[in-house]
């Protein structure tokens, strides 16, 4: 069964998506800030960043390609990392500008996000940003996101001062954006 | 009062260091890297323990008072601007004043050689104790990373703190 929201598909990352990877990369608007400088990623890098990873069943993190089901382009990814089991995960979008302001970034988020409660089974799921991408913000907030930290200035990005944000979302806040969907997740601990 | 000071971790010192941070009271205090909030064995935690001697981003240090009585990390792996640091203390030691003076050498150190301009540290929302030591550096809370862990049967979650350098020289100018 593929990870289908109402536009687009995730699906595993290809050859023929490298150079969308390394344009999201390497764009200083979005995702390239701090350690994740200078934007001079090459195809070659993200290839092997993304061709070493071996077979595994203790993988835990997964990277998808975000693809419109309509026409097939490829608008961005959506990742998640450092899982704790059952527990927890840190998840990210990244969309082509091409696609801001579509809904795109928003089905393939909250794509994700049922795929992480449902399959799974996680308890709370975290984000890291910072207000110096206030869009970025909106769009966490309608996925259902809150702030859970702020820490003032602690960014520095197109010469500001930012605060860094961690965001994070539980589980029972997810399901209630989505009554059509039924939590069944047995919880020792409870809500 | 013994006089408190830090000093590099070394070798010598990572048994001493992994016994005291096997100390049940110090099950989700001990702040090490993938680490899990369970009892575990010295022998355990030793490997931990080892990749202080020469961590990467970081330093990290032994709180001596005439022999370990504590450990002393910090780390800026994502960015230099805003380092963190976590201090535990051994239970046998603890309520003497020796943790806030190990804090002060620690940010005196982030502050007076590097490029901070704040450092943030957190503790679990369980730890009433821990939160009103970190509350007593004089620190800011930056609020809560939500259902951070388990523990008595209940997720908690982990109280963020950031001591911002003019708070800090401000401190410091008081002569605190």
């Amino acid at each position: 069964m593929p990870l289908e929201g109402d536009m687009i598909r995730l699906r595993e990352v290809r050859e023929s998506d490298l150079e969308m990877f390394v344009r999201l990369r390497n764009d200083l608007a979005t995702q390239a800030w701090s350690r994740t400088l200078p934007p001079d990623y090459t195809v070659e890098m993200i290839r092997r960043r993304y061709w070493d990873r071996d077979f595994s069943y203790r993988r835990d993190h997964g990277i998808f390609v975000v693809e419109l089901k309509v026409g097939g382009d490829v608008a961005g990814m959506v990742s998640y990392s450092d899982v704790v089991d059952r527990m927890e995960a840190s998840w990210g979008l990244a969309i082509d500008e091409r696609f801001w302001g579509t809904g795109v970034a928003l089905d393939a988020g909250d794509t994700l996000l049922r795929f992480l409660f449902d399959e799974l089974g996680l308890r709370v799921v975290r984000l890291y940003t910072h207000t110096g991408n206030p869009r970025a913000v909106a769009a966490f907030g309608k996925l259902g996101f809150r702030e859970a930290v702020r820490v003032p200035n602690a960014i520095f990005k197109s010469g500001h001062h930012a605060d860094n944000l961690s965001m994070d979302l539980l589980r029972e806040e997810w399901f209630a954006l989505h009554p059509e969907l039924e939590d069944r997740l047995i919880d020792p601990f409870g809500s | 009062m013994t006089q408190v000071r830090l000093r590099p971790v070394d070798s010598a010192d990572v048994a001493a260091v992994a016994a005291m941070l096997a100390h049940p009271d110090l099950v989700g205090r001990r702040g090490l890297d993938g680490d899990r909030d369970a009892e575990r064995s010295a022998t355990a935690l030793t490997a931990s323990v080892d990749g202080l001697v020469n961590p990467q981003d970081g330093d990290a240090w032994v709180v001596d008072a005439d022999g370990v009585i504590g450990l002393a990390t910090a780390g800026w792996w994502w960015d230099a601007l805003t380092p963190w640091t976590h201090i535990v203390i051994d239970p046998a030691h603890q309520r003497l004043g020796h943790g806030s003076s190990a804090a002060g050498l620690v940010f005196d150190r982030l502050f007076l050689t590097t490029v901070a301009v704040l450092v943030e540290y957190s503790v679990p929302s369980w730890d009433a104790d821990g939160l009103s030591f970190a509350d007593s550096l004089g620190g800011e809370r930056t609020g809560a990373r939500r259902r951070s862990g388990l523990r008595n049967g209940r997720y908690h979650d982990t109280v963020g703190f950031a001591l911002r350098r003019r708070t800090w020289e401000d401190a410091r100018a008081a002569g605190r």
